[in-house]
């Protein structure tokens, strides 16, 4: 499992839609159950899962899975 | 690995606190909770919203009210709004709050609240149907004095400014209606509301920054750093009252801008149709039908304008403009609509209707919409005459937000598939209505209005026969070289063209005594007249005078005949007498081809309009030429006091007419009075004699002709 497809798997159990209703593309305007509530609770799953921190800036600009993706990488989670 | 916080639940109260959110005050607040960065309770396994909705209620105290927005949308979406389970689509603070034990919510369609505390049902109960409009939420808070706390929102996000924004009545706003179902406690029920909608412009874009400095500068934002991102308050008086004064020398303050004229920018996003239709000045009434039946001439469209135009240059009108969503009484004026296509389709696209085949395929003023339908959808907004299978029906809905096609009947009936394509491409945009005048002054002030509307598109008798007449009527009088009375001709939109005109000319109701609505006047039948709903106005004398000596004429009271424009000036605080002339078939449809596409000039019966013709003129003749008896005595008359007065002949035609002896009404006028009117010589003979004797003098001729 590449690193996006871990973001997906993890998002779809955050955010509560099935993982094949999101993929790289896929933005905070386009999930009703996107809200600010559960982004926060799905950068902390993530920094959980993956072993991570964002940094400040990095939280407030992540817009899209792979947004989120490549911040991972840039952290040191693994491609 | 510990994560790093942002800030903590007492940091937040504090600096709740320390911006002036304190006990004493209701809060309406906005919140961005990701802009803030992550609580350290939040790390601790306390939910994000619980941390927050906590620290609010520290730093208001249980015993004031705190005010979300809950915003749904819901009517803009055309869809169904229920308090208890429409979501809020403005961020997680205002869903999650909405669901708390003990919050209200507001039955705004569109710019649903919710609250909590004492003052919270007060705030949301018997709310105006206009969300920003005078009594809307954001006045009410005003009057208290509420707090607007952002955390971690922006100044940008202060939804209570358009209340401002409606009062200040800025020019790239207007007050569009919307309608759908709201659910409340005892039921579903369909609803109109009012929201102050933006021009579709980037210029139009509200842009609150230079409010945001000025209150800044003036130190009645008060601000916190929390976490990553800030908390501020500011007083919602002195923030609505700045906004006001700055309002003063721009408009625009709250916009984007640059400045534009609004309907120059509806101009350019939505060009106008234009059409080669001319009349020439002289034209017939035959002509005048003829050149404009095939107008698109909806409520407010190119088509309207177009019609009003050619009018204008072969008549002395003044076309009135007003504004879309000007208020007109409990009325708005509605935006010009326009459908550049509409089909329906089978599901491999192939064809079945269009407008390119005929025009009325359209529901008048249908929604946009495209997609792939289900039959019991489709037969949802499919328009349909089961009794005149063979017709594409007229059907209009400018007050309601729904899309829809109309067809034969007979073609609906073929439509026996599961699904079906739509593709309806309408648009709207604020533009301004037109209702045309023509007033021509008398020697006297008193004034008859004569009204006709023109915004049936495509149709010949009704409503384009009356206007002919009325049309032809105006430049005969106007080509008088001298009036008796005074003479207004209106021609616009139905129903909401005189409601217009009524509510910006307030001052010259007085001076109306009675108007004639004319429609349908090329129908086969003979004459019908409505008489008003006072039904003892001059013209439901003159109109019955001149309508009952027609063979097969249908006399009848108020709204028994039809329901129009008349219904405006008749109604309450107006009470202007309106009656109304038509032709129409006294059972069933007013005449056959009614709101159809066989509603053509080949169906007008032209002798017939003629005959129209000639009766309002001969009804307006008798107004100019007829003598005008007035009484010199007060009360009824001491006949035994008029020396040679024969009471036995005169006195009870006299006691019946003598009410009317007012200027206003004819000696032929006076002799329609009793249960069965008196002779006309018994009239003329007893008013005469009391005209010698001085009791009675004449306008205008002084004397009997």
């Amino acid at each position: 499992m590449n690193i996006t497809q871990n973001i997906i798997h993890i998002a779809a159990q955050i955010l509560g839609v099935p993982p094949t209703a999101l993929d790289a593309g896929t933005t905070r305007e386009q999930i009703a159950q996107w809200d600010s509530v559960r982004n926060l609770n799905l950068i902390l799953a993530i920094e959980q899962q993956l072993g991570i921190e964002f940094g400040d800036q990095e939280i407030m600009a992540m817009a899209s899975i792979g947004e989120i993706a490549a911040a991972a990488v840039k952290r040191g989670a693994a491609e | 690995m510990r994560r790093r916080c942002h800030y903590t639940a007492p940091r937040l109260v504090q600096a709740l606190d320390a911006v002036g959110v304190t006990p004493g005050r209701s809060v309406y607040a906005h919140f961005d909770l990701a802009a803030l960065g992550i609580p350290e309770e939040v790390l601790l396994g306390v939910d994000l919203f619980t941390v927050v909705h906590k620290a609010m209620r520290d730093a208001i105290g249980e015993r004031d009210t705190l005010v979300t927005p809950a915003f749904s949308y819901s009517f803009v979406k055309q869809e169904a709004y229920d308090p208890a389970t429409t979501p809020c689509r403005v961020g997680a603070f205002g869903e999650r709050f909405r669901q708390c034990a003990g919050v209200v919510r507001s039955m705004d369609p569109i710019f649903s609240s919710a609250a909590a505390g004492p003052r919270a049902a007060g705030l949301f109960a018997n709310l105006p149907r206009d969300c920003f409009g005078d009594g809307s939420l954001f006045r009410r808070l005003e009057e208290e004095d509420a707090i607007i706390l952002l955390a971690g929102a922006r100044f940008q996000h202060i939804t209570a400014l358009h209340a401002v924004e409606q009062e200040m009545a800025v020019p790239y706003r207007y007050r569009k209606l919307f309608c759908g179902e709201v659910r409340h406690p005892e039921g579903c029920r369909r609803e109109a509301w009012i929201y102050n909608a933006r021009l579709m412009d980037d210029r139009c874009l509200h842009d609150f920054s230079r409010l945001e400095k000025i209150c800044r500068d003036r130190g009645l934002l008060a601000e916190q750093q929390v976490g990553l991102g800030m908390v501020a308050a500011v007083s919602l008086r002195d923030l609505f009252q700045t906004a006001r004064q700055e309002f003063g020398g721009d408009p625009w303050f709250l916009a984007r801008g640059p400045a534009d004229d609004p309907i120059e920018i509806e101009r350019q996003r939505l060009p106008p149709r234009v059409f080669s239709t001319m009349l020439s000045h002289n034209a017939s009434m035959r002509e005048i039908v003829e050149t404009l039946q095939p107008l698109p001439r909806d409520l407010v469209s190119d088509g309207m304008d177009a019609a009003t135009d050619c009018l204008k240059k072969i008549t002395p009108m003044t076309v009135h403009q007003y504004p879309s969503g000007t208020p007109c009484f409990t009325w708005t004026v509605p935006e010009r609509w326009a459908c550049h296509r509409a089909a329906l389709m089978d599901e491999n696209g192939k064809e079945i209707f269009a407008t390119n085949d005929h025009p009325l395929h359209v529901l008048s003023y249908s929604l946009p919409f495209s997609g792939v339908v289900g039959r019991e959808e489709l037969f949802r907004h499919l328009h349909s005459y089961p009794d005149r299978p063979d017709r594409i029906p007229f059907i209009f809905k400018p007050y309601e937000r729904d899309w829809g096609l109309c067809c034969q009947d007979a073609v609906k009936r073929t439509l026996t598939n599961d699904t079906y394509r739509v593709k309806i491409d309408t648009e709207t945009s604020c533009w301004t209505m037109k209702v045309g005048e023509i007033f021509l002054p008398g020697d006297r002030e008193e004034t008859f209005l004569f009204a006709a509307h023109l915004c049936h598109p495509y149709a010949a008798n009704d409503d384009l026969s009356g206007v002919a007449v009325l049309i032809d009527l105006a430049r005969e009088l106007a080509r008088r070289p001298r009036r008796r009375f005074s003479y207004r001709f209106l021609v616009g939109p139905e129903t909401i063209g005189s409601a217009a005109w009524l509510s910006h000319n307030r001052t010259v109701w007085p001076t109306i005594k009675s108007g004639l609505f004319l429609e349908m006047l090329g129908s086969a039948c003979p004459h019908s007249f409505q008489l008003s709903a006072a039904g003892n106005s001059v013209l439901d004398t003159l109109g019955n005078m001149m309508v009952e000596k027609e063979t097969g004429a249908w006399i009848a009271p108020y709204l028994m005949v039809i329901k129009n424009d008349e219904r405006m000036f008749n109604g309450p605080g107006i009470g202007i007498p309106m009656a109304s002339l038509s032709r129409r078939q006294k059972n069933g449809l007013p005449f056959p081809e009614y709101h159809t596409d066989a509603d053509l000039p080949d169906a007008i019966h032209w002798d017939n309009l003629e005959a129209s013709r000639d009766l309002v003129g001969r009804i307006v003749d008798e107004l100019e030429t007829g003598d005008l008896p007035v009484a010199c005595f007060e009360g009824e008359l001491f006949c035994a006091g008029v020396p040679g007065f024969d009471y036995g002949q005169f006195g009870y035609p006299l006691a019946h007419g003598s009410p009317f002896l007012d200027g206003l009404h004819t000696v032929r006028m006076l002799a329609r009075r009793g249960d069965a009117g008196f002779p006309f010589d018994t009239i003329r003979d007893a008013l005469q004699y009391l005209h010698q004797q001085g009791f009675i003098r004449f306008l205008d001729k002084g004397r009997l002709a």
